[in-house]
């Protein structure tokens, strides 16, 4: 069965009164499978197809009907494809790429990270030689894993296994041995100019109390404590520092700005990027549009949703665009410039609780305001210093 | 009964006295059967009725003829024959 079809086998359904004299006739050059009666004067069998033509020959010679030939199989099936070469070549260089291909590494894979990011892990594997596109037996696993230890403190231990293609780094993050609310070896200061208004100081000795003006950087709670002995211990200052502040912000908003407006003609240019290698399909520097935006999409090639290739596929859309000129209104302008302002100051102090605002601005081409928080806020952040 | 003698060739008779298997010194057929499934003949000679219930071929002047139910011929080539099926008896004529 199984030899029948890799050679590829056809089925003859033959019309014929001395149907035995017809089967030992094609017997004695071929080999005769599967043979059928169906009714007193019809027979089936089967040839393997590189015989066919001595059967065709023969029963050319015999007063017979064919009623019907079918071929089936593997060889019939490769039979077709015999004088189209460039498929055999084809599959030929397929096979070939994909046996040096197999020899890189195609997908690096990060495992067991928490805090540090796996493309800071690939990033510090590249500078150290070991990247996408990198071949498999050139690699020093160890020197590798070494040199990335040392590089990153926060990671303790790192290996490298492959399989297949893929490079699985595992890493294991180092235990933060101190943690910085535990420090000794720290004071809090002013992070803002103010006026207190409470200290909380859980540990360590406040040197500021109600009512002081504090300025930027001044010492609010020292890590010493006096003992009543005589003399200081360190103990590291902890704790949180009320202070009424002021903040000030300026905004400028020009009034006149520019919008893209899309013409409709866009074009697509290509690129390909194989083991870490890219190569332009198209000139992606080529300019044709004066004025023009590019977005890029795609991104590595997967098979089943599973399989990572070694090949990046990147499309760029660029688009022509017209650029116009719009005016603001002043209402407008100045909801802008104060939603930055406001972010500006969730920035710089997210617990900033405002008590006053003052604000004011001036036009001209630009709405430039100006604003003044007023609020209370804790300004004590901490601040490292030598212990020898 | 017949209890006719039969009388062995010069051939046979030349094996049986050197102690060499038959099918070395004659082109007599070569008969394998595994249980009642299948029959294979090796050296079979012409074809001479087929269907589902008798298979008949000759060699020199013997005939052979397997009878049973839904017979095959699995596979036939110049010199082998395989017979699938039930077979229920085997003649030689």
């Amino acid at each position: 069965m199984f030899f029948g079809f890799f050679n590829g086998c056809v089925k003859y359904k033959i019309k014929c009164e001395r149907k035995h004299e017809l089967i030992d006739a094609v017997r004695q050059n071929a080999v005769v499978r599967g043979i059928k009666t169906i009714d007193d004067d019809s027979v089936e069998f089967y040839v393997l197809y590189r015989d066919r033509k001595t059967v065709d020959k023969i029963l050319d010679n015999i007063n017979c009907e064919i009623s019907e030939t079918k071929s089936k199989g593997f060889g019939y099936f490769v039979s077709g494809y015999k004088r189209r070469a460039g498929l055999a070549a084809g599959m030929l260089v397929t096979l070939l790429m994909l046996f040096f291909s197999a020899q890189y590494v195609w997908d690096i894979r990060v495992e067991g990270n928490d805090s540090v990011k796996a493309s800071e892990i690939i990033e510090l594997l590249e500078k150290n030689g070991f990247g996408i596109g990198v071949k498999k037996n050139n690699v020093d696993t160890k020197s590798v894993v070494n040199m990335l230890l040392v590089a990153d403190d926060r990671i303790s231990w790192a290996a490298i296994n492959f399989d297949g293609t893929v490079a699985h780094v595992e890493v294991k993050e180092a235990r933060i041995a101190v943690r910085e609310d535990k420090k000794e070896n720290v004071n809090l200061v002013a992070s803002h100019d103010g006026i207190i208004i409470r200290t909380d100081a859980l540990s360590g000795s406040a040197t500021v109390k109600k009512g002081d003006a504090v300025i930027k950087g001044q010492m609010l709670v020292s890590a010493f404590v006096e003992k009543r002995t005589g003399g200081y211990l360190l103990k590291g200052a902890r704790g949180n520092v009320w202070a009424n502040t002021k903040r000030t912000y300026a905004v400028a908003v020009p009034l006149e700005y520019k919008e893209k407006i899309y013409t409709g003609n866009s074009e697509k240019r290509y690129s390909i990027s194989f083991l870490g290698k890219s190569f332009d399909l198209t000139n992606i520097t080529k300019k044709k549009f004066a004025n023009a935006d590019s977005r890029t999409f795609g991104g590595k090639l997967k098979v089943f949703e599973k399989i990572v290739l070694p090949v990046e596929i990147h499309t760029w859309k660029i688009s022509e665009y017209e650029p116009y000129t719009c005016r603001r209104t002043e209402k407008e302008a100045l909801a802008i410039a104060e939603n930055v302002a406001e972010q500006r100051l969730k920035a710089d102090s997210p617990g900033f609780v405002m008590i006053d605002k003052t604000e004011s601005y001036s036009i001209d081409d630009f709405l430039v305001y100006e604003c003044t928080f007023e609020g209370v806020e804790n300004i004590a952040v901490p601040l490292e210093f030598g212990v020898s | 009964m017949n209890n006719k003698k039969y009388k062995l060739s010069a051939t046979q008779r030349l094996s049986n006295a050197i102690q060499i298997p038959l099918d070395m010194a004659t082109s007599l057929p070569y008969i394998k059967m595994y249980s009642n499934r299948e029959l294979i003949v090796e050296d079979a000679g012409k074809l001479l009725h087929y269907d589902c219930t008798c298979v008949k071929v000759r060699q020199a002047n013997l005939t052979i003829s397997v009878s049973g139910n839904s017979l095959r011929i699995k596979c036939l080539s110049n010199n082998d024959m395989s017979v699938t099926g039930y077979i229920t008896s085997l003649c030689f004529e």
